[in-house]
């Protein structure tokens, strides 16, 4: 089974999109979880790393994600939205991790891909370091929205807050960046 | 009624990508998803617990018969000896500290050759 669910990294659309592969998943196709994490993972640590007080109870968080597509393989061929199961499942762990004592002193990555020069030439930096002073609701709206690509019903149905409410916090949250953006050098 | 202009500071913010997971978290997730198990498959509480039951109850038995035969080695020329299903009996209920006629009947009918001579889990949560 492991040689089967690894599988070849790097899914592309050709796969299927991710409610494809999350059936094709519940329908006995190990290799579709591959291909599933291979299409979701970054967006998925991206909101983990927003959520997470570590990187590492990021990661912890992502692969409980994922097992919980394992464990739960028989009920999800009833789940309308994969994107969005897969982000609550995620935020769900994180926060259950943030609960729990830790002593670990590393702090969770940046949310955003610093690696790229042309990215750095942009400003990733300072978006990283912008991003990181947002208040919590605000960060996780703007992550949600601008990198996980959920639309703001799907937000508000993560988050369970009013659709409004969704709206708004990423207004101000860009608001917000746009006065800490005029105020950094 | 065209579409607000996006925000300067969103159009910014939304070139970038999200950091992606070091390359080695993938090995380390599907491989842990692979040797986890749908948790339908595995075995009921109601299984499990039977089968512990059984356990007890053959660990039981086993203690009761080794102290059985050496006792029985013992008596020799005394008053008649309890039955061995008297005996299993006393000594079970010895053990679990029960003191009562009435489960004793029942356990020593239940002991009796003429029964099938052990207790099943099933006949002893009738006892008690």
């Amino acid at each position: 089974m492991i040689a089967r669910i690894m599988g070849p990294s790097g899914a592309t659309e050709r796969d299927g999109s991710p409610a494809e592969l999350l059936a094709r998943f519940a329908a006995g196709d190990d290799a579709a979880l591959a291909a599933l994490y291979d299409r979701l993972a970054a967006r998925l640590m991206g909101y983990a790393r927003t959520l997470a007080r570590t990187d590492s109870d990021a990661e912890e968080a992502l692969q409980e994600a994922f097992l919980g597509l394992v464990r739960s393989r028989r009920r999800l061929s009833s789940v309308t939205n994969a994107i969005g199961y897969l982000f609550a499942a995620v935020r769900h762990a994180a926060l259950a991790l943030k609960r729990r004592p830790s002593e670990e002193a590393l702090p969770a990555a940046p949310i955003l891909d610093a690696s790229d020069p042309v990215a750095r030439a942009q400003g990733v930096d300072e978006a990283n370091v912008l991003l990181a002073r947002l208040p919590d609701e605000q960060r996780e709206v703007v992550v949600l929205k601008l990198y996980a690509e959920l639309t703001f019903q799907e937000i508000a149905e993560l988050l369970e807050i009013p659709l409004n409410t969704a709206a708004s916090r990423y207004r101000y949250a860009i608001a917000r960046l746009r006065d800490l953006k005029g105020g950094v050098p | 009624m065209n579409a607000p202009e996006p925000d300067p500071v969103e159009t910014w913010l939304a070139g970038f990508r999200p950091a992606p997971p070091r390359p080695e978290l993938r090995a380390i997730v599907l491989e842990a998803c692979a040797a986890e198990r749908p948790r339908g498959r595995r075995l009921p509480w109601d299984v499990l617990a039977a089968l512990a039951a059984l356990g007890l109850a053959l660990a039981v038995a086993l203690a009761i018969g080794s102290t059985a035969r050496e006792r029985l080695d013992e008596a020799s020329g005394g008053p008649p000896p309890p039955t061995r299903a008297e005996r299993d009996a006393d000594e079970l209920l010895h053990q679990i500290r029960i003191d009562d006629a009435n489960v004793r009947m029942r356990l020593v009918t239940a002991l009796a050759p003429s029964s099938n001579g052990h207790v099943t889990p099933r006949e002893w949560a009738t006892f008690h």
